[in-house]
């Protein structure tokens, strides 16, 4: 019963959600959670469904906001351009990033990804003259629908929302694709991948451009959002909290990047009581998780039911 | 003042080098991509600066003992606790947790000695001419001890019993174990030696650095980079890698902007493993 | 097995308490008087025990905004992650408010701090800003980077909070058009400008080096002297550096190359080792003048006395500034926080700032936010550690900067600039 009506009853929830908690305080963090689950769902392609190590997703999140930020600003489009910018931004960073994941494995990719990771922060922050440089850019516009302005918070939470549930989707119908299944196929054996005669370099390809349209489009979302963005915030540390996202939830599985992107993004927040202590204790607390629990969250409860 | 550059880039070249030999020794033996070493190194240069020599008031021998020591012990430590219960999960899981070990690392180290920044006052410090060129003691140091540290690991992995061991391990864990060696306190073992080249490292540094919670970050990275470019998982590769990456990314900061030195150096890595997976002294697959 | 296992659900179980303690913001915004009170106890007998744990008063205080309750003060502070300056902030920031419910509160009643951490990262910052307007402050102080104050200045326009910022960058006065913006010390504009033109009128530079970090605040700096050396008409060289780099080489040898007589720097405290070591080092001499941070204590103390000897620095706060003033502060400061403490200018202009909170809040009657932050556009002549506060009509609130000099690792005073 309550398997069936999951969907239905998530939604819901997610839709009272701000009527029942109005604090500006909880509404921009929960603006800021589903950006992130935006981005978890992309990952999961990659790094969770396929099994290749991105540490760069910071990297694609920060160029898909400065597209989209600077196509607003400098030339005055509308966002809505901004974001399609984003999205062929996406589509690039996909081929580009995925090029070398034909001949590089596990460890020299994360270093590679991390590399591009650091490139792009760096460019963003140096290039002063295109970027605005450390200053960022200032005085984003928010999307607009039919000529109605998204300004509020929770306006843009239900604005994002609507982009979560399109994207949650879209992730669900690739994951129970050809697609999805030979992602999965790749992480567990590539070998055998490889002699059923389904081209691998291709399908990493795919599952790279996925998370990095994924990435960018939240990362326009984020710059419409936030109205500024500099390039202190995309570091190599925030690639690692995405990437603890979806280890937390559980790998590979829509839910369990929900619940990673809620628990990464909220936890810290409601740590505060513990003042000096509360990064600390929430490091504890996911060195805990991964260690007790390393398939994820989600994992370890079902392990429990059966 | 080419040559005035190759100094620096020499000694940060170096640095790179034992940044890449102390997380390659851990790789080998476990399969685990330290990413909390960054933050053993400021460890080590915080218990040294802060414990030994500010509350203890040691002299610099006994006090780069007494530091190299204790997080020696702490690799013992997390590598029963965390790493070798984690080498045989999901790679990624592993890496996260070595990330969030470096976090509290860094959490604890604010708590324990306050955010301020500090030095050790005279240590190694001081200069000297060449003609026109000026060259830092510190630098000489560092290249020194880089040197010993190389050629003491490598008699270690050559003429010990230990040191085969752990090549042992390194090269087969299944073969190892038949062979009758205790492959979890080898691995211990392997933990404590790459920890206390991180302090040494952390040490080293102090001159040149100064001691903060960020100052190990970008000699981290590009120290992974450095031992990518050589040859992961070897010795002279990881010199050889660091060398190239340190005399480039400074002359490169010559050529460009210099706010673009660690770009090149990212762009130069990516080129590398593009062209040959490997690294440079690498062997064809 | 069956340990694991526990474990796990205890984990899970302490991480769900923790998520949805989301679910009950509601209960916790009508809160229940009793943090209120202990926090009223608590600012009684604040002193060194708050300096080591504070972590009750970044508790979630003083709920109600009725007229019994406590008036709470926001604080931003960056106690995690780098550059790590915020423990200062709230030392300083605490100390006021403990002086000041000592002669009596404001208004009859007292006042409390809400210290948040805002981590030096945009997203942390504002959480912790929108926490603070949503447990109704009267006022926040900090936060001292620009880059999270313009991250944050609209949040505050619409939650009416007038927020009084330690980040110097001109954009606040260029870009921003908020009614709730007060800059309690000098901005880059006068800073960097009183640099330069020293540099230039007394030292003689005819070629000005400018060394900045990439970072907001160097390139800020950067742009102001750049503009009056341009209307000056006095050639100059730049050259910046990131905020993590290890090596600036290329940088002082390019200067060097340049001929540059006269070297401006303008970083973060953490660039100092690094650039004043290898500037000895490889000779670059010329009279060299900074921005205040070569004046903080622990910023000195990473420095060795041939590298510095004879450089200038502008400075909204000299600890050993004989006066009155200065010196009482000094002693109430060592006295809450121990003996061997370093004091500051974070610890002097956010100590000075609860002042001018408190003044506005004084004359507006009532904490309004609204009469608060018009009473604040108003501040004038009001005594400070690092100047006078007067409002000007871009909350500008000081209008003066130190000159000082630097001989055997301490900072002399040699002029005030206005």
């Amino acid at each position: 019963m309550i398997k069936k009506m999951k969907y239905p009853l998530a939604i819901l929830f997610a839709l009272v959600l701000p009527l029942a908690v109005s604090n500006t305080y909880y509404v921009t963090m929960f603006c800021l959670t589903l950006i992130y689950m935006i981005i978890a769902f992309g990952l999961n392609f990659i790094t969770g469904m396929t099994g290749q190590m991105n540490l760069g997703t910071a990297g694609i999140f920060c160029l898909g906001a400065y597209t989209s930020a600077l196509l607003s600003t400098r030339l005055s489009l509308s966002p809505w351009i901004g974001m399609a910018a984003s999205a062929v931004m996406g589509l690039l960073i996909g081929v580009g990033l995925g090029y070398p994941s034909f001949r590089l494995e596990g460890v020299y990719l994360s270093l590679t990804t991390i590399a591009f990771g650091e490139v792009v922060r760096q460019l963003a922050n140096n290039m002063t003259s295109v970027t605005g440089g450390a200053q960022g850019v200032r005085n984003i516009p928010p999307f607009t629908i039919f000529g109605y302005e998204i300004v509020t918070k929770t306006q843009n939470y239900y604005f994002i929302l609507g982009f979560v549930l399109l994207f949650a989707f879209t992730a669900y119908r690739i994951i129970h694709s050809k697609w999805g299944r030979a992602f999965m196929a790749i992480r567990d054996n590539i070998e055998a991948v490889e002699t059923c005669g389904i081209n691998t370099a291709h399908i990493k390809i795919v599952a790279f451009t996925l998370a990095a349209v994924y990435g960018c489009v939240a990362g326009s979302l984020y710059a419409h959002y936030s109205t500024y963005i500099n390039a202190s915030s995309f570091t190599l540390n925030l690639s690692v909290s995405f990437v603890v996202m979806i280890l937390i939830g559980g790998m590979g599985n829509l839910w369990g990047c929900m619940l990673g992107a809620v628990i990464v993004s909220m936890l810290p927040e409601f740590l505060r009581f513990t003042g000096e202590y509360y990064q600390l204790t929430y490091s504890v607390l996911i060195l805990l998780c991964i260690i007790f629990m390393p398939g994820g969250i989600l994992t370890a409860f079902k392990r429990k039911d059966s | 003042m080419v040559i005035q550059l190759l100094v620096s880039g020499i000694a940060m070249g170096f640095v790179y080098a034992l940044v890449s030999i102390e997380y390659t020794l851990i790789w080998n033996s476990m399969g685990l991509l330290n990413f909390g070493h960054e933050k053993i190194i400021m460890l080590g240069a915080y218990i040294y600066a802060g414990t030994m020599i500010m509350d203890m008031g040691m002299g610099y021998i006994p006090g780069i003992a007494g530091a190299v020591f204790l997080v020696a012990v702490l690799g013992v430590a997390v590598a029963v606790g965390i790493f070798i219960p984690l080498r045989n999960m999901n790679r990624l899981c592993a890496i996260m947790a070595t990330v969030m070990v470096g976090n509290i690392i860094n959490e604890a180290v604010r708590l324990f000695y306050g955010p301020e920044a500090m030095t050790v006052k005279g240590f190694m410090n001081g200069m000297f001419r060449v003609g026109s060129l000026a060259v830092a003691r510190a630098y000489i140091y560092i290249i020194g001890i880089s040197l010993a540290i190389v050629i003491l690991l490598e008699l270690f992995m050559r003429k010990t019993k230990t040191g085969k061991a752990m090549r042992c391990v390194a090269s087969n864990k299944t073969a190892a174990s038949l062979m009758g060696i205790d492959v979890r306190r080898n691995m211990a073992i392997t933990t404590a030696i790459s920890f206390a080249i991180c302090c040494i490292l952390g040490i080293a540094v102090i001159p040149v650095f100064s001691v903060s919670s960020t100052m190990a970050t970008m000699i981290s990275l590009k120290g992974f980079a450095a031992g990518v470019i050589g040859s992961f998982g070897s010795l002279p590769g990881a010199i050889v890698g660091g060398l190239i990456l340190g005399i480039m990314e400074n002359i490169a900061g010559m050529v460009f902007p210099s706010t673009f030195k660690d770009v090149v150096a990212f762009v130069f890595l990516i080129a590398v493993l593009m062209v040959k997976p490997t690294g440079l002294l690498g062997k064809k697959q | 097995m069956k340990k694991m296992r526990w474990t796990k659900i205890m984990l899970a179980g302490l991480l769900a308490v923790s998520v949805t303690a989301c679910g009950g913001p509601k209960q916790e915004a009508s809160g229940s008087g009793s943090p209120g009170a202990a926090q009223g106890t608590k600012a009684d007998d604040t002193k060194a025990e708050a300096a080591n744990t504070d972590s009750q008063s970044t508790e979630t205080d003083s709920k109600e905004e009725n007229s019994g309750g406590d008036i709470s003060i926001g604080v931003m502070a960056t106690l995690t992650g780098y550059p790590l300056n915020g423990e200062h902030m709230r030392n300083g920031v605490l100390l006021a408010i403990d002086e000041i419910n000592k002669n009596g509160g404001v208004l009859g009643r007292k006042l409390s701090a809400n210290v948040q951490d805002c981590s030096n990262t945009t997203d942390i910052g504002i959480n912790a800003i929108n926490k603070l307007v949503s447990e109704n402050v009267v006022g926040v102080i900090g936060p001292h980077y620009s880059t999270q104050g313009l991250a944050v200045e609209s949040i505050i326009k619409q939650g009416k909070v007038p927020m009084l910022v330690g980040g110097t960058s001109p954009k606040f006065v260029s870009d921003v058009d908020n009614d709730y913006l007060f800059r309690i010390r000098a901005s880059d504009t006068l800073q960097a400008s009183a640099a330069v033109s020293y540099l230039v009128d007394s030292c003689g530079a005819t070629k000005v080096a400018i060394l900045h970090g990439s970072d907001d605040f160097g390139t800020g700096g950067m742009q102001v002297a750049t503009a009056y050396l341009d209307s000056a008409g006095i050639p100059y060289c730049i050259q910046s550096f990131n905020n993590e780099d290890t090596d600036v080489t290329s940088q002082i040898l390019k200067c060097i190359n340049e001929k540059c007589d006269g070297v401006m720097i303008w970083a973060t405290e953490a660039a100092y080792p690094i650039v004043a070591r290898q500037m000895y080092e490889l000779g670059l001499t010329a009279p060299t003048i900074t921005n205040p941070s070569l004046a903080v204590d622990s910023c000195l103390a990473q420095l060795e006395e041939d590298w510095v000897e004879g450089w200038y620095c502008v400075t909204d706060f000299l600890s050993n500034n004989p006066t009155d003033k200065i010196q009482n502060f000094m002693k109430a400061y060592r006295e809450a926080y121990g003996e061997n403490e370093s004091i500051d200018l974070h610890c002097a202009a956010y100590y000075s700032a609860v002042y001018a909170l408190v003044d506005g809040i004084e004359r507006a009657g009532s904490t309004d936010g609204e009469a608060v932050a018009k009473a604040l556009r108003e501040t004038k002549g009001v005594e400070g550690l690092v100047g006078d506060f007067n409002c000007n009509e871009d909350g500008e609130m000081i209008h003066e900067i130190i000159l000082g000099q630097c001989k055997g690792l301490s900072i002399e005073y040699i002029d005030v600039i206005r």
